[in-house]
């Protein structure tokens, strides 16, 4: 199977998420949205359900916030309650686009990425030091743990009578010194471990950056993009 | 020779292979020379999958690394199949083998070995002392630090005890071999794990009241599709000692759980007589209560002061435990191993449960810590409360239940306490 | 001076366990985020969770004190967030560098030299102000320029507890 570089799709999700950012008109933000949202839909809609559902979920917020706030203009639709206006209308849709094509990036980067490539890749193609990748690949192996032990910390807390999900200060310090304190200490021996193996003396590998035809195609629709929203601004 | 990492200090000379671990300059060369493998897998892999941990070690030290060079190290440790797949999916004795080969794959003169038995399930036991076994016969060197000293003592050339930083005992294999029953005994005295565990016959106590009845549980994740329970009956008497053993993953954690009413079954019924309650309301008197293996878990405030004050109303008795009144005032987090353990039961008690219920509680800790454990749960059965413990700990086992189940593939059957002994024993005993 | 301070694999370690429980929180904290947004609105749901997407800096500066754990700390939080990856995606790396760098900047106006409940409470504080920037670009079209002045105020508050939240948190556990 061909396979696009992660460096390739890293540069991607990001750029197009900064362009969504910055893009304020409302044909710029539909441009990006009919070309990222639809594709990152199509390859996360499996694996990342939740995540779509609770975007879904989201615009319910926002779609009130902006009938708090931005109901301005002629209006639309009158419900005897209240008077949905034209502002609420165009500033929602607004942010909605927006909020869908950075979706969509990152839908296209997480399903099509492997995260063990990505760490390497960071090493060798775009020359992170060695340091910032052993961080980050330490950081990935431990998140599965302190998931569980999160668990196992939410569990006591209801067995003890407290919330399951922190809300205030005090929630959340009470289930940070846990984490932190199993954290801390699997630290230590893993440092030590790892200076037993030698990390001192390591010297990255660094790889030219290879390009497959994948990866072209993708560089182009992202200078592609990056044109329209110049031309459209 | 951590003593360049942790500011520590350290006083005298060693001699390595010619380089001097003590000296800073020298320090980082120690790896070239030597393989360690630590106590705790999950405190030692950093990797996603293995193969990128086999590499890690020669990338460091400036190998070349080859895919056939990363193939015939996990292969070494029977792991080639399992070179891609995350590192996380592993069980307990796989991590070890993998730290094994991490540590290894460059061929040190030196092999250190930190407790290379604590946190594994008799198998995973049996799998690394063969493979040290096997180390030795291809002509390593290998020291192995121990609390359980007797899975070694057929290997051992050297045998050294260290108490409180002092050398008390220096013997060679020519004596081990000789005096074999005259040296387990001398490292009995000493504190050392070194004799098989005896048992010790209790009292029957079928007459007593039932306290807790679980009568076919069914149980799964909503993440998966596979039940870890299929199936689980089992009944508890008042002041019994049960426990239940089996594999890594067999479902043990989960039964007790359940059991706590921490998870709702899909299928079956608990009950308490002295409450009358189904699943729910066990949980909400707390008749059950489920103690995690890592006492960190337990603690929710920042005084210890605070943490006895919130379990109960009733005013503390310290002549029980002396030394909490002197740290009353210290975050939990700042005692030491022990202590925190001591607290996490008495958090437990507090509660005022009727069962308490107890994930792996030995895991790692040595016989002073074992002993303070055992004790406590003779103390707690004693006021006619009743314990459940899941352990692939033969000493548990051995010292104080009174009751036993085998777990295996999520279904649960009771046995008899010597049987339940020798399922843990088996796979180690092949070896010695 | 302090600047050249190599980082050990201890160092590192520390770093990744860092941004892990970072990536637990972070994650988290959109539970809170919708919870607030629900009972109170959007300068409630900020007062509750944003301070809590800051607590990367805080945590590694007070843990580590070393010039650059702030950032390292606030960032490598966020890749490891987007990893998993949780509904903000690949803004939360835009938000952590830009977060990260402002915290970064109140230990450096220390010198480096102070890592107290104070410090980890101002670097929070200042976190503020990119996240409400950066919010702007994105929700500028709903909320008026008055209602993002009260989302900074609830921002920076949020990060000052928070801050001192990590800070806290860590003392009480280093042994």
């Amino acid at each position: 199977m061909i396979k696009v570089r992660p460096v390739t799709l890293f540069i991607y999700g990001l750029t197009i998420t900064v362009l969504a950012f910055i893009a304020r008109s409302t044909e710029q933000l539909i441009l990006l949205t009919l070309i990222n949202a639809p594709l990152g839909i199509y390859l996360g809609f499996k694996r990342l359900k939740i995540l779509i559902i609770l975007f879904l979920l989201g615009l319910i917020g926002l779609f009130v916030n902006s009938l708090i706030f931005a109901n301005s203009g002629i209006a639309v639709l009158d419900l005897q309650f209240i008077t949905v206006r034209e502002g609420a209308i165009t500033s929602f849709s607004k942010v909605t686009l927006r909020l869908l094509t950075i979706l969509g990036a990152a839908l296209i980067f997480v399903t099509q990425i492997n995260v063990r490539d990505f760490i390497k890749s960071l090493e060798e193609e775009l020359r992170f030091p060695k340091d910032i990748a052993y961080a980050l690949s330490v950081g990935l192996r431990m998140l599965n743990i302190l998931e569980r032990d999160a668990k196992e910390i939410q569990l006591v807390r209801v067995e003890r009578g407290y919330r399951k999900v922190p809300l205030t200060p005090a929630d959340v310090g009470s289930f940070l010194r846990p984490l932190l304190s199993l954290g801390l200490e699997r630290a230590i021996w893993i440092g030590i471990a790892t200076e037993l193996r030698g990390f001192a003396l390591r010297n990255p590998k660094r790889a030219e950056i290879k390009v497959g035809v994948l990866d072209i195609l993708l560089y182009s629709l992202l200078i592609l993009q990056c044109l329209a929203i110049l031309i459209l601004a | 020779m951590i003593s360049n990492l942790l500011n520590g200090f350290v006083e005298g000379d060693v001699d390595l292979y010619g380089i001097n671990p003590i000296d800073p300059e020298d320090f980082p060369k120690v790896p070239k020379f030597v393989g360690v493998v630590l106590q705790d897998p999950e405190k030692q892999l950093v990797m996603p999958t293995p193969a990128d941990e086999v590499s890690f070690t020669l990338e460091n030290l400036g190998f070349t690394v080859t895919r056939e060079s990363i193939m015939n190290s996990l292969k070494n440790v029977g792991l080639e199949s399992r070179a891609y797949s995350p590192t996380e999916y592993l069980s307990g004795g796989e991590k070890k083998r993998l730290c094994i080969a991490a540590s290894i794959v460059h061929k040190p003169k030196l092999l250190i070995f930190d407790e290379p038995t604590a946190n594994l399930d008799p198998w995973g036991v049996s799998e690394v002392i063969n493979y040290i076994k096997r180390l030795k016969e291809e002509g390593s060197s290998v020291i192995v630090i121990e609390h359980k000293a007797r899975h070694f003592l057929p290997l051992t050339d050297k045998l050294m005890v260290l108490i409180n930083g002092e050398q008390k005992l220096n013997l060679t294999k020519d004596l081990i071999s000789s005096k074999y029953e005259e040296v387990v005994n001398t490292l009995n005295n000493l504190g050392v794990d070194a004799s098989k565990p005896n048992l010790t016959r209790r009292n029957e106590l079928y007459t007593k009241p039932v306290v807790i009845t679980a009568n076919d549980l069914w149980f799964r994740y909503p993440s998966s599709k596979e039940y870890v329970l299929k199936g689980v009956s089992l009944t508890l008497r008042k002041g019994e000692v049960g426990v239940v053993v089996g594999r890594n993953g067999s479902g043990k954690s989960t039964l007790l759980k359940v059991l706590s009413g921490l998870y709702k079954p899909d299928k079956g019924s608990i009950k308490v007589p002295s409450l009358n309650g189904i699943n729910g309301k066990v949980r909400k008197r707390n008749l059950v209560f489920y103690v995690p293996q890592e006492p960190d878990y337990m603690f929710i405030h920042n005084t210890v002061l605070k943490e006895l004050q919130s379990c109960s109303n009733k005013s503390f008795n310290f002549d029980e435990v002396p030394w909490v009144k002197e740290v009353l005032n210290e975050s939990p987090y700042k005692l030491s191993h022990g202590q925190r353990r001591w607290l996490s039961y008495l958090i437990a008690k507090l509660h005022s449960p009727e069962v308490v219920m107890f994930d792996e509680p030995t895991a790692g800790l040595d016989i002073r810590l074992l002993k303070q454990f055992v004790n406590w749960v003779k103390d707690f059965v004693s006021e006619g409360k009743t314990v459940l413990i899941a352990t692939h700990d033969v000493r548990v086992v051995c010292d104080i239940a009174t009751n036993a189940f085998i777990m295996s593939e999520g279904t649960l059957s009771q046995v008899s306490v010597e049987e339940a002994r020798d399922y843990l024993e088996k796979p180690v005993e092949v070896i010695s | 001076m302090a600047l050249s301070k190599r980082f050990t694999a201890l160092d590192l370690t520390y770093l990744g366990v860092v941004a892990a429980i970072c990536g637990v929180i972070f994650a988290l904290t959109w539970n809170v985020y919708f919870i607030g947004s629900a009972l109170g609105g959007p300068i409630i749901a900020r007062i509750m969770s944003y301070g809590l997407w800051f607590i990367g800096a805080p945590l590694a500066a007070t843990l580590i004190k070393k010039p650059g754990t702030a950032f390292l700390g606030e960032f490598l939080g966020a890749v490891v967030e987007t990893l998993i990856p949780t509904y903000g995606a690949f803004t939360n790396i835009i938000y952590g560098f830009a977060q990260g760098a402002a915290s970064e900047l109140v230990y450096a106006m220390f010198k480096y030299r102070k890592y107290g409940i104070v410090q980890a409470s101002l670097s929070g504080a200042v976190a503020g102000f990119p996240c409400v920037a950066l919010d702007a670009l994105l929700f500028g079209d709903i909320y008026p320029a008055e209602v993002m002045v009260l989302i900074t105020i609830a921002a920076v508050i949020s990060g000052a507890i928070y801050g001192a939240v990590a800070a806290i948190a860590v003392r009480s556990v280093r042994r």
